[in-house]
């Protein structure tokens, strides 16, 4: 399992210093190399730095949210096409109705979903 | 008003004698000129006059009398009625000043409504309410130019029937725009009346402004929204953490520490589930319910609930039967009907004693799918039976027998299933259990 991963990368896109921590040292034991970022606009340049194969991704956060970050991203070719999962708390409708606007993102409430259960579900993207 | 009646019977008899004096002076100069005649062609008028004089003078003063007299009679007669007549009216009409002018000056908009939603004789506060400046300017105008017929006041449509098919309405809920371009809620009463004489219905309608309550319900449901969205975060936190000591390949807990992980997870769901409540309550009230209809395996979508509360029915040695149809897709909104059937589940196996038995049963038609859970449990006491999906609402047994529970869980499943196109309904006796059943389209019809 581990060996499939190994030259995967990920970023966690989180506000929340212990949710970020724990998503890091989640995927770092699962063998993926992790970058992180605290809000959008620190997320669109280690995005573009290092091109990440999948984004893992806050809504509601400070400076940029994860909308805004997204939009300015797809501007980028290769940010068009790269695999989002959403993973927030908010579920108001509007939030949602914006979220499935993004035709490379799912999306997913943080409360909803254990922390194996998100590996597996990265892993299933990346495979796709 | 004493001296006019005691002044009355002194004109009538100034009246009864003026009578008297024109009939004698009328009479007396037609008798003058009838017996100049008689003298004129009588050969011996000393004989004639001293005959016909007696008769003519006699009826001439009879005549005069009874004029005056009869004068008299009809004008006491005719006062007597007036009297009477202003004596009752004067009644009814002090009778009704207050009412009408309670209905006038009542802080309460009062107004009249036909048939077709005509408004008629406004009250003072009916006017302002609609944003007029007056009452005439109120008359006239049609309470349906004033509904919002939105999705939020679906109560429109049926108001309008109701009061074509003149049907009394009570205490329906309404959403206005006023003249001046307000928003208003209103509550709506409605009193059939037929009114005398004509053959038009009218009802008698009072409204009472609830804006104010609405807006107090809506930031009630908005705050308890914001604070369930802020929970989550710090729940996802402890959820997380609790997760990668759980699950991580690098701990190697002794059994007593795992035991105390797995209930600090537990204790953290259940705090989670209870947060989603609030949240579905909050969608429900405030119309913001997500529906994502898609082809669901119902049976497949029971197991998975079995699993999940299997191990409370477990641990009270609970037997379940399953009788499961062997397939059976609908379209519908799998996670709004999961809630539904965990809600049933978990009140099955929250509710029945030790040792009991729950059954549950999926049976499809062509058009329907019917979920049922029935239980050996404590039963629903028949005067509980009509509150049961009211919100907040728990009946007295089942909170003797579980302390704990919000009341919330079979309100929301009935708005699901609402929202769903489908039914709940039960039958239940007390001390022998429940059986609730829940019908759905296979497709909903839009």
């Amino acid at each position: 399992m581990e060996q499939e991963t190994k030259e995967k990368s990920i970023l966690v896109v989180d506000d929340e210093e212990d949710l970020r921590g724990v998503l890091e040292q989640k995927f770092t034991d699962e063998g993926f190399t992790v970058f992180t970022a605290k809000n959008g606009k620190e997320a669109i340049d280690v995005a573009l730095k290092n091109k990440p194969d999948m984004i893992v991704l806050d809504i509601v956060m400070p400076e940029m949210n994860g909308f805004e970050m997204l939009s300015e991203l797809q501007k980028d070719e290769w940010g068009k096409n790269v695999p989002v999962i959403f993973l927030t708390n908010s579920s108001s409708l509007e939030t949602i109705s914006k979220a499935v606007e993004f035709s490379s993102a799912e999306y997913i409430v943080k409360t909803d979903i254990g922390l194996d259960e998100i590996v597996k579900r990265v892993k299933e993207r990346m495979a796709r | 008003m004493d001296q006019t009646v005691e002044s009355k019977p002194r004109s009538r008899v100034v009246a009864g004698l003026y009578v008297f004096l024109l009939t004698l002076i009328v009479a007396g100069a037609g008798i003058w000129y009838i017996q100049n005649i008689f003298i004129q062609n009588s050969s011996r008028p000393e004989i004639l006059l001293s005959n016909v004089a007696l008769i003519l003078y006699t009826s001439w003063l009879i005549t005069a009398i009874a004029a005056g007299l009869v004068t008299y009679l009809w004008l006491t007669r005719r006062e007597q009625a007036v009297a009477l007549a202003e004596q009752m009216s004067g009644g009814v009409l002090s009778y009704f000043q207050p009412f009408q002018q309670l209905y006038d000056e009542s802080p309460m908009p009062y107004f009249m409504l036909d048939a077709s939603g005509v408004i008629e004789r406004p009250n003072k506060a009916a006017a302002r309410f609609f944003g007029a400046p007056n009452e005439a300017e109120c008359e006239g105008k049609n309470l349906y130019e004033f509904l919002i017929e939105d999705g939020k006041s679906k109560n429109a449509v049926p108001l309008r029937t109701k009061l074509e098919r003149g049907v009394p309405i009570n205490k329906q809920e309404a959403q206005i725009r006023t003249l001046s371009g307000e928003m208003r809620w209103i509550q709506l009463t409605v009193f059939v009346m037929e009114r005398l004489g004509e053959h038009r219905r009218v009802g008698l309608a009072a409204l009472v402004d609830i804006t104010q309550e609405k807006e107090m319900d809506r930031m009630k449901t908005e705050f308890v929204s914001l604070a369930s969205h802020q929970l989550r975060t710090p729940l996802t936190t402890v959820k997380w953490q609790i997760d990668y000591l759980r699950t991580s390949k690098k701990f190697a807990w002794n059994e007593e520490v795992s035991t105390y992980l797995e209930k600090i997870h537990h204790g953290n769901e259940r705090m989670i589930e209870l947060v989603n409540t609030l949240l579905n309550v909050s969608r429900i009230e405030m119309g913001t319910l997500q529906v994502k209809p898609e082809d669901t395996d119902i049976v497949k979508l029971f197991e998975d609930v079995i699993e999940e509360v299997r191990p409370s029915l477990d641990q009270k040695h609970i037997r379940l039967v399953t009788t499961f149809a062997p397939a059976c897709v609908a379209h519908t909104d799998q996670n709004l009907l999961r809630i539904v059937i965990q809600n049933l589940m978990t009140n099955a196996a929250r509710y029945t004693p030790e040792a009991g038995e729950v059954h549950a049963t999926v049976t499809c038609s062509r058009e329907n799918v019917e979920v049922a859970v029935a239980d050996t449990g404590c039963g629903i006491p028949p005067e509980a039976q009509s509150h049961i999906f009211t919100k907040m609402y728990r009946a007295e047994n089942a909170v003797k027998m579980v302390a704990q529970g919000t009341g919330l869980g079979l309100y929301m499943s009935h708005a699901f299933i609402e929202t769903l196109g489908g039914s709940i309904g039960f039958v239940s006796e007390v001390g022998k259990g429940t059986t609730f059943t829940v019908t759905l389209p296979l497709h909903k019809k839009q």
